[in-house]
């Protein structure tokens, strides 16, 4: 398989948006897909498809600060965006008042932000606008977790008696979604349009990873919803990184190795 | 342990944490067998320290938060010591380099001259005695810290919950503080130490301050939502 070499300057597969405007699509998305699921539990396929911007939005903020070299890996960055979002989104659990979901986010947004100041305050890692990043990265874990621990748990005594086991997973499965779109596309021609591109393709990897154990908790129609928006997401987010890889690349050797 | 003693125990466990990671001895995966320590971040190694502390910490709640504490301390130790051990086998019949410091002239604690078994142009290999040490010590801090962190926290929720998920959400929420702790100090060290015999030791009182900044922040949220709100 070959495809006609595009040459240094090949352009960009896309436009440049900021993580900061990300993040307020992030914030609207989740916020109609947290409403949504509350009201309607059977329209969960549009919750699924409005979480994916919280991951793109994660991913972008992660993608800021390791651009300038922070010296211990990108995958420690989104630990701790994935650390701070849930701290807040696990604690919010426990409050007993409307809307805890939210204050949840706020919390993690709150906490990223001093996380932030106090690397670039005490540590002096002189980052711009780390603060912020950091906020927007533990707000947009602390959304994704939000809304899994409630498709999986309609009720609280549901998530305190059944779902514990799968939280762990749900850590791990939302810190790598949202690191690895930068770790896997890092190089000298990184840019910041196929990077989300890979990070929608893994927001929905990762959502039908969860629509698979959603299996054990809901009911067969919410996983399957799940299930099948999820993989129709994949292969559409796949087959765009690809393309935009093709675009960009010098050229493509088919070397034989499977 | 009532819920204001919890909180402390938040701050203080998380702050332990984050000074734990200045004695553990790693260099970054790029610099295997070119600098001292480990080979790989120092976060992702405390962090793995940390969470064989609070797994061996969570076998023993019922017995007491001494013995949680010891055996969290413990778990943890032999993790480094064996971690150390398995690498330095690496270093010394893989690569072929004996372990030794780069930044001391002996070692502090054999008294063992270091210079000789120096390859050029490296920054020390592999894991010499007083990295071990410092090491084990680190671990000993962080299996503590991180013990300390889940038992607060439990204490914390428990009172709603039952203990099963009780135990599954503060261990949860131990390893997201354990991490945040992490992660602060590893910008500090920016990716490799030798331990406490580092140059980077120095640096120990910014770590001290932002973990015990950060710990407060997060202990607080904790205490506000499981308590207050």
């Amino acid at each position: 398989m070959s495809v006609q070499p595009t040459g240094e300057t090949a352009a960009h597969s896309g436009k440049y948006t900021t993580t900061v405007s990300l993040f307020v699509i992030a914030i609207v998305c989740s916020t109609v897909a947290l409403t949504i699921f509350n009201a309607a539990p059977h329209a969960v396929f549009l919750s699924i498809i409005l979480i994916w911007p919280a991951f793109a939005s994660g991913a972008s903020a992660v993608k800021d600060i390791s651009s300038y070299g922070i010296g211990t890996g990108v995958a420690s960055i989104g630990m701790l965006g994935a650390g701070v979002g849930t701290i807040s989104a696990f604690s919010s659990i426990f409050i007993d008042i409307p809307f805890s979901a939210f204050i949840g986010i706020i919390a993690a947004f709150v906490i990223g932000f001093v996380t932030g100041l106090c690397a670039n305050k005490i540590i002096k890692m002189k980052i711009p606008r780390m603060e912020l990043k950091i906020a927007i990265m533990s707000a947009s874990a602390a959304m994704i977790t939000t809304l899994f621990v409630s498709i999986f748990s309609n009720n609280i005594d549901m998530l305190l008696t059944d779902v514990y086991i799968v939280l762990p997973l749900i850590f791990i499965a939302t810190a790598l979604a949202i690191i690895h779109p930068y770790n896997g596309s890092m190089g000298a021609g990184e840019n910041q349009p196929r990077t989300l591109k890979l990070a929608f393709a893994e927001a929905s990897l990762t959502t039908l990873l969860f629509g698979l154990i959603s299996l054990a908790y809901t009911d067969t129609i919410t996983s399957i919803e799940i299930l099948l928006v999820s993989g129709l997401g994949f292969v559409i987010f796949t087959t765009i990184f690809l393309r935009a890889i093709n675009a960009e690349i010098y050229k493509l050797e088919w070397s034989g190795v499977v | 342990m009532d819920p204001i003693t919890a909180l402390f125990g938040i701050i203080i466990g998380g702050t332990l944490v984050g000074v734990c990671v200045h004695f553990i001895p790693c260099s970054a995966v790029g610099a295997m067998a070119a600098t001292t320590g480990i080979a790989t971040g120092p976060t992702m190694l405390a962090s793995g320290a940390g969470m064989m502390g609070l797994m061996a910490a969570a076998y023993n709640l019922d017995n007491g938060l001494a013995l949680m504490l010891a055996s969290g301390a413990i778990a943890s130790m032999l993790m480094i010591a064996l971690t150390s051990v398995v690498a330095n086998i690496t270093y010394a019949f893989g690569v072929g380099v004996a372990p030794t410091s780069g930044q001391s002239e002996y070692d502090r604690f054999t008294g063992f001259e270091q210079k000789q078994c120096l390859t050029p142009g490296t920054d020390g290999h592999g894991i010499p005695t007083q990295s071990f040490i410092s090491g084990v010590i680190g671990a000993a801090m962080g299996g503590i810290g991180g013990a300390l962190v889940f038992y607060s926290v439990y204490t914390l929720i428990s009172p709603s919950i039952a203990q099963a998920t009780a135990i599954a959400i503060a261990g949860i929420i131990a390893v997201g503080i354990y991490i945040i702790n992490g992660v602060l100090p590893a910008y500090t060290l920016v990716g490799k130490t030798e331990g406490m015999t580092d140059k980077k030791f120095k640096t120990t009182p910014k770590t001290l301050y932002s973990c015990l900044i950060m710990s407060t922040v997060s202990g607080i949220f904790v205490y506000a939502a499981s308590v207050v709100i």
